[in-house]
């Protein structure tokens, strides 16, 4: 008799715990995602040009490798612009002519390419470089350099 | 009448909208260009003289190899303009630099004659050449006191300043 008694109270413990719903009520409701697209870019490499005073031919700067990364689908632009100095407004896909203020050797910047659309990797550009031959620059020894100019450094700018 | 006024205004306005860049954004990173300018020869490397058929882009510029102090160096100098120069220590004696010390000077006569027959005028007396020479004094050193061979056949010394 105990036995039977303690078996159903375990059964009426049981059906007490079972969820019995009446009814059901949904409510859909929405994710909203504001996504805000950007790019970004490496720091480029340094450009850099290896020139022998007067030399008759002209002289291809190597590095500038840089990589942007933009939001998938996202179209943007490369441009540059001469020195450092704020605003970064340049459009112009080239830097036709500097002429470094140490060395006095005028070059040329641009890009191997100049727009792009956004993969969510990151996508391969350099700057390029040209200096015409011809030029004597200056220099009192064997070999200068252009470390110590005050125009060396110029600025990539993505627009998106 | 008054949208017919404005009509051109609002042309106006938003052809300039549509040609404006409208960027959602901008990022931006510094580019540093560096340039080593060499001078011809500067490394060591023996200058090359221009090619006479070549326009003179710096007609009277010159560029020397680096110069020493070891005895017995050798610079050669080489103008845009086309003229070679050769200079040595003379024997037993310093390279000093480039002011001052004994030198001896060679040139292509063929392609400087101009220069020669100058200094054949004068041979003791200052010449300024073309090119880095700016100084040089010729003298006789086996014939220095008095008259002998034609002077024109003797060996030559001069002081090169730069």
């Amino acid at each position: 008799m105990k036995r039977i008694l303690t078996a159903t109270a375990i059964a009426a413990a049981l059906a007490a715990g079972n969820a019995q719903a009446a009814g059901q009520a949904t409510s859909g409701f929405n994710v909203t995602i504001n996504l805000t697209s950007a790019c970004t870019v490496t720091a480029p490499t340094d450009v850099v040009f290896a020139y022998t005073s007067l030399q008759s031919g002209a002289s291809a700067a190597s590095g500038g490798a840089f990589s942007v990364s933009c939001t998938t689908s996202l179209p943007y632009t490369l441009a540059l612009q001469a020195g450092t100095t704020p605003p970064f407004n340049s459009v112009a896909t080239t830097i036709p002519s500097i002429t470094d203020n140490v060395v006095q050797l005028t070059y040329s910047l641009g890009l191997s390419g100049t727009s792009g659309v956004g993969s969510g990797v990151a996508q391969n550009f350099n700057v390029t470089g040209n200096m015409n031959g011809n030029q004597a620059g200056t220099c009192a020894a064997a070999t200068c350099d252009n470390l110590t100019s005050t125009n060396r450094r110029q600025t990539l700018i993505v627009n998106y | 009448m008054r949208s017919a006024t404005f009509a051109p205004v609002l042309t106006t306005v938003m052809a300039l909208l549509a040609g404006a860049p409208s960027w959602a954004g901008s990022t931006d990173k510094s580019v540093t260009v560096s340039i080593t300018l060499s001078q011809p020869g500067g490394s060591g490397v023996a200058p090359v003289p221009p090619q006479p058929a070549q326009p003179s882009q710096r007609a009277g510029v010159c560029y020397s190899r680096s110069l020493s102090e070891k005895t017995g160096a050798s610079v050669q100098v080489v103008c845009d303009s086309g003229q070679f120069v050769s200079i040595e220590a003379v024997p037993g004696q310093p390279f000093l630099g480039v002011h001052g010390g004994a030198f001896r000077y060679s040139m292509s006569i063929d392609r400087d004659r101009s220069l020669y027959e100058a200094a054949a005028k004068d041979p003791f007396g200052w010449r300024t050449g073309w090119g880095t020479v700016t100084m040089l004094r010729l003298y006789d050193v086996q014939h220095a006191g008095g008259p002998g061979d034609f002077w024109a056949d003797r060996p030559l010394e001069l002081l090169v300043s730069f």
